[in-house]
C-alpha cells in the first residue's frame, strides 16, 4: 500500500488526470442514469413543441407562412413543466447560428450558461443542455432574414440522446477537466511541500 | 491529414529540441524556444534567399538525423533523466493537444491587418513556396513586414494543404515554448511551480491585451497577428538567460535575431533586451572578479548579441532593396522621414528645440494614457509597469542568491530606461509618422504599447520563478507566486466568460467566414484563375476588399479604385456623395469602364450593389444590373459588345 502511496506521489499530475476522467466517466454515466430515470418515472418526456406555441422575440412568419428571423435578436423561448435536456429541431438554417442559454427559473440568460447547437444530420440541429435547466432560449441566427422552417415547423424537446452524446463535455465542464487536474496537482505538491518542512 | 501532418512538423522540431537538450548545456524546457526559434530564422533566411522549399527538404532531413544524434551511442550527451522535467514534457503534450484542438475547432482568422496581411502573407506563402513581397496582388506590400512569423505558419503547414488553423496552431505552439521557458528551474515533479510558471504565461496575454479592446475574445490565442508573440519573445530572449544558471547568451542571441524578423519595432525592442542582457553578463563578470580574457570575452558576446539584431534586421532591410521595389530608407507616413531623421527631430522636440504643439499634444496624450486609461486588465499601464518592478523587487528581496539580487536590479532599472525609450519611440510614429486622424486620438496606442510590458512582465515572471531555487525564507516565493497566479486567473476567470474564447466558443464565431469563403469558391468556380476580377462592394471602407483578396488568392482581386483611396469602396457618379467621402470612387461610367478595362479585368464580381451603382453603371452590364438584384453575382466582359455579361448569382442568393 505505501508502496502504492509513493507511486501516486511521484506522480501526482498522471494520478489527477486519470482520475478527472475516471470522475468524468461516472457523472457522465450518472447523468445517463438519471435521464432515464427520469423517462421511465415520468419527470422527463419527449415533447413536441410547433413555432407558433412558442413565446418568440424577433421571429415572424412572411408571407409564405416561413418562420424567419426578422430583427437582430431573435429568441425562442422555453419554459416547460419539465427540466429540458435536449432540443432537436428541423431546419435548413445553419446549425453555426443555434446557441442555446440555460437557467434556473427566472434566471437571466448568461454568456456563463451556454451551449451551442451540433448539426447530427442534414437539417437537423441538436441542442444539449445540462442537467437542471429548468428554463431555456434559444437564438437561432445571429442576423435577420434567416428562414427557420415552414409555418408547420416544430421543436422536439427531450428526445433521447445516444449514450455517447453525454460523455461530451458542455461548455466550461472541458475547461474543468483540462485545467483543474494540473491545479490540484500544484496545490498537492505544494501542500506536500509545507508538510515536509513544517516537519523539520 | 492536415493534423498528422502538423504533428509531423512537431516531431522535426522534437529533433532539434531534444538534440539542444541532450547535446549541449541548454536546460531541456528552454530547447524548444530555442529550437524553435532557429526553425524561423531558418526558413525566413531560406525565403530571403529564394529555396523556401528546398530549405524546407533539408530541414526535414536534418531533423530526422537530430532524433539519431540525440540517442546515439556517441560523445558526450545529457542523461534522459534531464528530460523528464515538468516543462519539457508538458510542452510536447500541451503543443500536441493544441494542433489536436485546433484541427477540430477550425479556428480563422477574423481581423482586418490579419486580411491586409498576416493571414494573407501565410497564404500566398504555401500556396506559391516564396515570400510574399514580389507576389501578384492587389497592393504594395509595406517593407516593415517581416517574414519571421509569417514562415513560422509555414513550417507548420510544410506538408500538407493550406489550412488557417494550422498558421494559428503554430503561433500558439511559439507561446506555448515561451510559457515552457519559465519551468526551467523547476525540479523533476515540482508542480507546484511548474503549474504556476506555465499559468502565468498563459494568463499575460489575458490581461494586458483583452480589456483595452485591443483584441476580441475569441481571437486570442487564435489569431496571426505579430503583438503578443512579438513580446513575449522579447521577453523570452531574457528569460532564456535568467532561467539558465550558465547565462549563456547565445539562446537570447537566436531569440533576438527573431525578433527583429518578427516586425519593425522588434528591433527596438531587441535593443533594449541586448543592453540589459549585456549589461548583466557584464556586471556579473565584475562582480565575481573574473580575469581579464573572461570579461573580454564577455564585452565580446554582448557585441555579438547586439550585431546579431542588427545583422538581422538589415538581412530583411538589404532582401527588399534587392528583390522588391518598396523603399526601406524611409518609415513612410505624413513626414516621409528616415529612422534616424525622426529620432534625432523627436529627441530636439523633447528638449524644446523647435517643439511643436502637435509633438507636445501627442506626447501629453500618451503619458495621460499610461497613468489614467483602463487598458488593461489589472488597470492602466503604469500599474503593469509598477507590477513588474514589484515582482523583480520581489525577486530580489526574497533569494539568497547575491547574483540574483544584482540581476534584478539591473532588470529592473534598465528596464524601466527602456521602457521610457521605447514609449517615446511610439510617440515619435504617433507624431511623425501616423496620419492626423490616427495621430490625434491616439489610436491603436495599447495596441503599441502591450508588446514591451508582455514580454517585459514575462521577463519579470522568470526572476521570481529563479528566486525559487534558492528563497529565503524556504516556500515563501513559491507559495507567494502560486497565489498570485491563483488570483491573476481569478480575474480572468470573472472577467472573460469561457465561451468567448477560442476554448470554448462555438461555430458562430466563424459563420460568418465560412459564408465568405463559401462565396468565394462560387466565384473561383467560374472565373480563370489567370483572370482579374474587379471588385466591387457598395459602402465597403476596404474591409471587404481585404477579405476576398484573402479568400480568392491566388484568384487575382484588382484595387478596384482610384488610387490613394484603397481598395473596395463607394462607387458612384461624380456629384453623388460630397466629394470629402471616405472611399468614395467618383467615376462616370465610361471612366469606370475604361478603369476596368486598363486594369486587365475581365470579370466584375459585385458583392454589393446599391442605388448609386445601379444609377451611375448599368449602361455597362448587359442585362443592366437586373442580375445583382438578387444579391452578389459575377460579370464576365464581352468584347462583342462592349459591355459586361451576367454570368452567375453567389451566395445562394438569386
Amino acid at each position: 500500500m505505501k508502496e502504492k502511496i509513493s507511486w501516486l506521489n511521484r506522480h501526482k499530475m498522471l494520478t489527477l488526470y486519470l482520475l478527472a476522467l475516471a470522475v468524468w466517466v461516472l457523472y457522465a454515466l450518472g447523468c445517463a442514469g438519471w435521464d432515464a430515470l427520469g423517462f421511465a418515472t415520468g419527470r422527463l418526456h419527449t415533447e413536441t413543441l410547433a413555432l407558433a406555441d412558442l413565446p418568440l422575440q424577433d421571429i415572424v412568419q412572411d408571407e409564405d407562412g416561413n418562420w424567419v428571423t426578422a430583427g437582430g435578436d431573435p429568441q425562442l423561448q422555453l419554459a416547460l413543466d419539465q427540466p429540458v435536456r435536449s432540443v432537436t429541431f428541423g431546419t435548413d438554417a445553419p446549425a453555426s447560428g443555434f446557441e442555446g442559454y440555460y437557467g434556473k427559473s427566472g434566471q437571466d440568460a448568461s454568456l456563463r450558461r451556454r451551449v451551442w447547437a451540433a448539426e447530427t444530420a442534414a437539417g437537423q440541429v441538436l441542442l444539449v443542455f445540462p442537467v437542471g435547466s429548468g428554463t431555456v432560449r434559444i437564438d437561432p441566427a445571429g442576423s435577420e432574414g434567416v428562414v427557420l422552417g415552414a409555418a408547420d415547423a416544430a421543436l422536439t424537446v427531450n428526445a433521447p440522446l445516444p449514450l455517447w452524446r453525454y460523455f461530451q463535455p458542455l461548455g466550461e465542464q472541458g475547461l474543468a477537466l483540462a485545467v483543474l487536474p494540473a491545479v490540484l496537482a500544484a496545490l498537492w505538491d505544494l501542500g506536500a511541500f509545507w508538510v515536509t518542512r513544517l516537519r523539520r | 491529414m492536415e493534423l498528422f501532418f502538423s504533428l509531423v512538423s512537431l516531431a522535426a522540431l522534437a529533433g532539434f529540441a531534444l538534440l539542444l537538450a541532450r547535446r549541449t548545456t541548454l536546460p531541456a524546457p528552454l530547447a524548444p524556444f530555442a529550437a524553435l526559434c532557429a526553425t524561423m530564422l531558418w526558413f525566413a533566411v531560406a525565403g530571403m534567399l529564394g529555396v523556401l522549399v528546398p530549405a524546407g527538404w533539408v530541414y526535414f532531413v536534418l531533423a530526422a538525423g537530430a532524433w539519431v544524434l540525440s540517442f546515439a551511442p556517441v560523445g558526450h550527451k545529457a542523461p534522459l533523466s534531464a528530460l523528464n522535467v515538468p516543462g519539457f514534457t508538458a510542452f510536447w503534450v500541451l503543443a500536441a493537444a493544441l494542433l489536436v484542438f485546433f484541427a477540430w475547432r477550425q479556428p480563422m482568422f477574423s481581423t482586418w491587418d490579419e486580411f491586409s496581411f498576416w493571414g494573407t502573407a501565410a497564404k500566398i506563402v504555401k500556396t506559391s513556396g516564396n515570400l510574399y513581397v514580389n507576389a501578384e496582388i492587389g497592393w504594395d506590400w509595406v517593407g516593415s513586414h517581416r517574414p519571421a512569423l509569417i514562415v513560422l505558419g509555414y513550417f507548420f503547414q510544410f506538408f500538407g494543404s493550406y489550412a488557417e488553423w494550422r498558421v494559428l496552431a503554430g503561433y500558439d505552439i511559439l507561446l506555448l515554448a515561451l510559457f515552457t521557458t519559465l519551468t526551467a528551474n523547476a525540479p523533476k515533479g515540482a508542480w507546484r511551480q511548474a503549474v504556476p510558471a506555465l499559468a502565468f504565461g498563459f494568463l499575460l496575454p489575458f490581461l494586458i491585451t483583452l480589456y483595452g479592446n485591443v483584441t476580441r475574445t475569441t481571437d486570442l490565442y487564435a489569431s496571426s497577428l505579430s503583438d503578443i508573440p512579438l513580446g513575449l519573445t522579447f521577453g523570452g530572449a531574457m528569460a532564456v538567460y535568467y532561467l539558465n544558471k550558465r547565462r549563456a547568451l547565445w539562446p537570447s542571441a537566436l531569440a533576438l535575431a527573431t525578433l527583429c524578423l518578427e516586425k519593425d519595432t522588434g528591433f527596438a525592442m531587441a535593443l533594449v533586451a541586448a543592453g540589459i542582457l549585456s549589461a548583466d553578463a557584464l556586471l556579473c563578470a565584475l562582480a565575481e572578479k573574473a580575469p581579464a580574457p573572461v570579461i573580454g570575452r564577455t564585452l565580446a558576446k554582448a557585441a555579438g548579441l547586439f550585431l546579431t539584431c542588427g545583422v538581422s534586421f538589415l538581412s530583411w532591410q538589404r532582401y527588399l532593396s534587392v528583390a522588391s521595389t518598396a523603399d526601406t530608407s524611409n518609415v513612410g507616413g505624413t513626414q516621409q522621414m528616415g529612422m534616424a531623421e525622426m529620432v534625432i527631430t523627436g529627441c530636439k522636440e523633447l528638449v524644446g528645440i523647435g517643439r511643436t504643439e502637435k509633438f507636445s499634444t501627442i506626447m501629453g496624450g500618451m503619458v495621460k494614457n499610461l497613468l489614467s486609461s483602463t487598458t488593461t486588465m489589472v488597470g492602466p499601464f503604469i500599474v503593469v509597469v509598477a507590477l513588474t518592478v514589484a515582482l523583480a523587487v520581489g525577486a530580489t528581496l526574497f533569494t539568497r542568491e547575491k547574483a540574483l539580487r544584482r540581476q534584478a536590479g539591473v532588470f529592473a532599472v534598465l528596464g524601466l530606461g527602456g521602457f521610457a525609450a521605447y514609449f517615446f519611440f511610439i510617440g515619435l510614429t504617433y507624431v511623425y509618422v501616423f496620419r492626423d486622424e490616427v495621430s490625434d486620438g491616439l489610436v491603436g496606442f495599447e495596441r503599441y504599447m502591450y508588446p514591451y510590458l508582455l514580454g517585459w512582465l514575462l521577463a519579470a515572471g522568470a526572476l521570481v520563478l529563479r528566486a525559487m531555487a534558492e528563497e529565503r525564507p524556504a516556500g515563501l516565493v513559491q507559495t507567494g507566486f502560486a497565489v498570485f497566479v491563483l488570483g491573476l486567473a481569478g480575474l480572468v476567470w470573472l472577467r472573460v466568460p469561457f465561451t468567448l474564447t477560442v476554448f470554448g466558443c462555438g461555430d458562430a464565431a466563424y459563420a460568418q467566414r465560412r459564408e465568405t469563403r463559401s462565396v468565394a469558391e462560387e466565384v473561383q468556380a467560374v472565373v480563370p484563375q489567370d483572370a482579374h476580377i474587379f471588385f466591387v462592394s457598395q459602402g465597403d471602407d476596404g474591409s471587404q476588399w481585404f477579405l476576398y483578396t484573402y479568400e480568392m488568392y491566388p484568384w487575382y482581386l484588382d484595387y478596384s479604385g482610384t488610387s490613394g483611396m484603397g481598395g473596395g469602396g463607394t462607387f458612384a457618379l461624380p456629384g453623388a456623395l460630397p466629394e470629402d467621402t471616405l472611399y468614395y470612387h467618383p467615376y462616370t461610367a465610361q471612366e469606370l469602364h475604361d478603369c476596368i478595362l486598363k486594369n486587365g479585368c475581365t470579370y466584375i464580381f459585385i458583392e454589393k450593389s446599391d442605388d448609386l451603382f445601379a444609377q451611375g453603371y448599368a449602361s455597362l452590364f448587359s442585362d443592366g444590373l437586373a442580375g445583382c438584384e438578387g444579391g452578389a453575382a459575377v460579370y464576365g466582359y464581352n468584347a462583342g459588345t462592349d459591355q459586361f455579361d451576367f454570368v452567375c448569382h453567389v451566395g445562394g442568393t438569386a
